[in-house]
């Protein structure tokens, strides 16, 4: 039997313009609840406030600038990006999903219009210092906006004169941005692809430098937690019907055949780089992203968690990581981990640390999907403690500082799992 | 791309990691580098009976070259198998061939990587 020449993307049940369309409505949605929720004028004050916020982890968006600028943030956000896809005519994949899902979450608490260019702008200049295309760093662009904090807490933290803030922040942000490429690809040795926001760890290492010559020099940010709450009767049944909607419009498009691709789906073990667009197609990942954001929901709201900026970032980032690694599967036994934590540490699952650490720590979902469920529940249970030490390295300037204790637990565990595991599989 | 040696070794790697997963006992690898870019052949054995995971083998082997996930992924390929990374091995590949001789057990694979 021989078999030759590549697969062309035409064959996928759903074409390049209906994945494109699906990320700009998306946008368009968040955009019109946002327009919805407040008044235009509220909307453009709010929005001016969290552009001026300094805005390191936690800064909940919808309490800085209120829910409607909140949402009207993150679907601009969304748009502007799905539109560098397109114009640099990225193939939407599943890793483009999650990307956009991942700034689409973040815009809740951290990313805004005006930060995330000067971290964009440096991985620019970085392709251009290697005289390669831009469109090969593109992911760790969008990924590496997880340091934008750092632009806005220079030009907007200090008492420092208005030019010296401006040049300051956009030095941070353009020379972050420039580090992180290279970082990225190295990094990903450290946990194996077992570690899902790999560039989270990777900004966790760079925000950490950062941070210390900041500290060093007397610049010291307190910690702090800014949490709204009393959303959960709106945002709780807008999520589940969100995502509910995604399983049945998955179901529709796959006219028949997305349940068998899905029980394979579920069978993946969610290791770097599993994109499920390109394995399974697009209607069995959309129906997981549907299903898998059910059950993150249904987590939050059960725990007794609350619905608002941080963990509307959270529950956008496993939907969206649900189209590259993420299943039900995977992710219930880190879930089970970080509960079983609540029963033996000194903190509750309604603390906001733990409700961010249960949501994002989901990003050792692939050591659950590779080594089984007792491999995924340890993890959780590791990474839950982990995460509450390591904010204090980068001062929470790295919005992924789950995915920076992520990179850390999985470097340690990964390595100690395949060593006992059968020696067949080795 | 700076890391082409690297990429091209990591795919003989992966792929060797593959067959000797699927109970190989001679794989055997030659790659030519021209102007144009790599061409990577592969001629392993397997045992027993696994013509569905080496179909799967081949659908993963055809995705299409995906440059802007390079630099973002490259370094996956050939690290800790667990049989999956031939997805990576497709991604980074312009062009592919596969030759399964079910009967004698034997596969050929040739693929090409062209330079950026």
């Amino acid at each position: 039997m021989k078999s030759s020449g590549k697969i062309g993307f035409e064959k996928a049940l759903v074409g390049e313009g209906g994945k494109g369309a699906f990320l700009f409505s998306f946008g368009i949605a968040l955009i019109l609840f946002g327009l919805s929720r407040d008044s235009f004028q509220d909307i453009l004050s709010g929005l001016w406030r969290i552009f001026i916020e300094p805005d390191y982890l936690i800064s909940d968006y919808m309490d800085v600038g209120g829910m409607g600028a909140a949402f009207v943030n993150s679907g601009l956000l969304t748009i502007l990006f799905t539109s560098i896809l397109v114009f640099l005519r990225v193939h939407i994949r599943g890793i483009s999903i999650a990307a956009v899902f991942t700034v689409a979450g973040f815009s809740f608490f951290g990313k805004n219009l005006l930060n995330v260019w000067f971290i964009m702008g440096g991985v620019w200049l970085y392709a251009r210092s290697q005289k390669e295309p831009f469109v090969k760093f593109i992911y760790i662009a969008f990924f590496s906006t997880a340091l934008a904090p750092l632009v806005s807490q220079l030009m907007f933290g200090f008492h420092f004169p208005p030019y010296l803030r401006i040049f300051l922040g956009a030095a941070a942000g353009l020379s972050a941005g420039f580090l992180l490429p290279p970082l990225a690809a190295a990094f990903l040795s450290v946990h194996h692809g077992y570690n899902l926001y790999n560039v989270g760890f990777t900004a966790g290492m760079v925000g950490t430098l950062y941070v210390s010559v900041f500290r060093s020099h007397g610049f010291i940010t307190a910690s702090r937690i800014i949490w709204s709450t009393g959303h959960n009767g709106l945002l709780f049944p807008v999520c589940s019907a969100f995502f509910l909607f995604l399983a049945v419009a998955g179901l529709l498009l796959g006219g028949g055949r997305s349940p068998g691709a899905l029980r394979s789906l579920w069978k993946h073990s969610g290791r770097l780089l599993a994109d499920f667009v390109d394995l399974f197609d697009f209607p069995a990942t959309l129906m997981n992203m549907g299903i898998t954001g059910l059950a993150a929901t249904a987590y939050l709201y059960f725990s007794g968690g609350d619905f608002n900026g941080p963990t509307l970032g959270g529950l956008l980032t496993i939907a969206g990581f649900s189209a590259m690694g993420k299943t039900p599967l995977n992710i219930t036994p880190i879930l089970l981990g970080v509960m079983l934590g609540s029963v033996t540490k000194d903190w509750g699952l309604t603390d906001p640390p733990i409700q961010l650490a249960a949501l994002f720590g989901t990003t050792l979902a692939p050591i659950a999907g590779e080594f089984g469920w007792f491999a995924g529940v340890l993890a959780g249970y590791i990474h839950s403690s982990v995460v509450l030490n390591v904010g204090v390295l980068h001062a929470g300037f790295n919005l992924y500082n789950n995915g920076f204790a992520g990179g850390l637990v999985a470097a340690i565990l990964v390595p100690l799992f395949e060593a006992f595991r059968g020696r067949e599989k080795r | 791309m700076r890391h082409e040696r690297l990429v091209v070794s990591r795919i003989v790697s992966e792929l060797m990691n593959f067959f000797f997963s699927m109970g190989a006992r001679e794989f055997q690898s030659r790659v030519v580098r021209s102007d144009e870019g790599h061409e990577i052949v592969i001629e392993s054995d397997y045992a027993g009976s696994q013509g569905s995971k080496l179909r799967e083998m081949t659908r993963l082997l055809r995705m299409p070259r995906a440059r802007e996930m390079e630099e973002y992924s490259w370094s996956l390929s050939g690290d800790i198998s667990t049989g999956q990374e031939i997805y990576l091995v497709g991604i980074l590949t312009d062009t592919v061939s596969v030759e399964h001789d079910e009967q004698a057990g034997k596969v050929r694979i040739v693929l090409f990587r062209k330079w950026n």
